[in-house]
């Protein structure tokens, strides 16, 4: 299980990264609440990439701590077979508190197979939660499908059916445009026209996207959140587009049609994008107050878009340690500011610890080497960031 | 008598089966396939459906009806004015004066019913 353990942990990295993104659209979200609602959708769409896309340019306006809070090469370059072999385990969130709460909890997992059994563990949970996840939505569909094959073609890709009791979309590929078969002919042209927005924006391309990133990362809290506030953000978007040059009178009739078809809604998360189905409440508040953001207000959410994407789709600058090798075998370097592991002929070794009280790190540690005997120190003066290396 | 409910989609079927019964479920099949997009199974599906609501009866393969268009309508004309005038027809007709009047021609006809019903 070792390199599903590492994609893993890859992955999770990934999550926590994305983590701070989420919390900060979110916080813009509140911000931003005039702008235009396809903004805040691109919003997401860096959240997207920021999930999906595993190495990340690297610069100084970063604002994500960490972008490897799990170190994954200490668990994995480990393994000489000696199973008393004990190895101090770093965790790097980017945020000294967390790490202070954080690393005594897994140094506590001394034996590496109490980890490795944790991480193999960890391993199964995740994929069986995936498959649950991805096996839900087919199933779903596939219901959805059977309700489908009594559906008789209006006109175009829009289909009438006995069985829909809220209009949706369905297909991605060929989307169609499925309505209840006992519509009102002047709610029908609403409707349609809130569904054909869908299809120009392309959410029935964005919705499955999003939700596979939800059956990827679905042990992240946040990407629920994220997967939610996308769906009504989604909805908002196309209110938008269909009322934004219509007059009161307009807007009326639309919230009238969305009342409609919401009191006979199911609640689908996954594929159809539904009409009547998401916050029916708060759009037609949103659809009844609108108006058109102003020039500027548009001009500073872009900004803060860009700003935005500079800031977490980058990756913070990585540390480098420099531990002046002392001539003592294989000092390895892992990249996190504060500690150096030592490697001794490639074993990871660990002893005695005294902690420094200006920075909470450790101050001395000496080290013996289980293979040859030989009693090694690392040496850190408070404040500094090198470390020496030199034998006792 | 039980009420029968019927999709717009399913009545717009059984209208077809009226069109053109007595019918073989292969014909009605075709039929379907052409004017809905169905596929034979859903054609199928649909028909036993409506069989079992007791409109249609299929003996091995000849779909033939039960009750006349006109029959299931009145049916339907009757379990609407009991659902929503309480079975009061008077009630029903006050309800559609109220919007829009009779022509001469409307209140002939319906004197002549009126007439005929009371003789029965």
């Amino acid at each position: 299980m070792d390199g599903l353990g590492a994609i893993l942990l890859k992955l999770l990295n990934m999550s926590i990264a994305a983590g701070w993104l989420i919390i900060a659209v979110f916080l813009l979200r509140l911000i931003l609440k005039k702008a235009p609602r396809w903004l805040i959708c691109a919003f997401w769409a860096i959240v997207a990439v920021r999930l999906i896309c595993p190495v990340m340019q690297e610069s100084t306006f970063s604002l994500i701590p960490s972008a490897e809070t799990i170190p994954v090469r200490n668990i994995y370059s480990f393994g000489m077979g000696d199973a008393d072999n004990s190895y101090y385990h770093q965790i790097e969130s980017g945020i000294p508190q967390l790490n202070r709460v954080l690393r005594p909890m897994i140094t506590k997992m001394e034996n590496s197979n109490v980890l490795q059994a944790y991480i193999f563990l960890f391993t199964k949970v995740w994929i069986a939660g995936t498959f649950f996840l991805l096996l839900y939505a087919l199933a779903k569909l596939g219901l959805i499908k059977r309700k489908l094959r009594e559906a008789v073609p209006l006109c175009g890709n829009i289909w009438l059916c006995d069985a829909v009791s809220s209009p949706f979309i369905l297909g991605t590929v060929r989307p169609r445009i499925y309505l209840p078969s006992g519509m009102d002919t002047v709610q029908m042209d609403y409707v349609l026209a809130h569904e054909r927005a869908h299809l120009r924006r392309g959410d029935h391309w964005w919705k499955p996207l999003g939700y596979l990133l939800l059956a990827i990362y679905w042990f992240h809290p946040l990407i629920w959140m994220a997967y939610i506030l996308l769906c009504r953000d989604i909805e908002l978007a196309c209110d938008e587009k269909v009322i934004k040059d219509m007059d009161l009178k307009g807007k009326k009739a639309y919230s009238e049609a969305l009342t409609a078809c919401s009191l006979q809604r199911q609640m689908v998360l996954v594929f159809p994008l539904a009409f009547g189905e998401v916050g029916v409440k708060q759009r037609i508040k949103t659809v009844l107050k609108y108006k058109k953001p102003a020039f500027w207000l548009t001009l500073a959410a872009m900004t803060v878009f860009v700003t935005v994407t500079a800031c977490f789709l980058t990756d913070p600058k990585a540390v480098s340690e420099d531990d002046g090798n002392g001539g003592m075998g294989n000092p390895y370097d892992t990249e996190m500011v504060g500690i150096t592991v030592l490697w001794h002929h490639n074993v990871l070794i660990h002893g005695e610890q005294m902690t420094c009280d200006v920075c909470d790190d450790v101050v001395r540690d000496r080290y013996i080497c289980p293979k040859c005997g030989d009693l090694i120190v690392v040496e850190h003066k408070a404040g500094e960031k090198n470390h020496s290396v030199c034998p006792w | 008598m039980a009420e029968i409910q019927l999709g717009v989609i399913e009545a717009r079927f059984a209208e077809m089966i009226w069109e053109h019964e007595p019918v073989t479920s292969s014909e009605l099949v075709k039929l379907a396939a052409e004017a809905f997009t169905w596929k034979r199974t859903t054609t199928h599906t649909v028909l036993k459906r409506l069989c079992e609501k007791g409109l249609f009866q299929n003996n091995k393969g000849t779909v033939t009806c039960l009750m006349t268009r006109q029959q299931f309508y009145s049916l339907q004309s009757r379990q609407f004015v009991e659902n929503t005038f309480d079975g009061s027809l008077p009630a029903f007709i006050a309800a559609f004066t109220k919007s829009s009047t009779l022509t001469p021609q409307e209140a002939e006809e319906i004197r002549k019913m009126i007439d005929k019903a009371e003789e029965r």
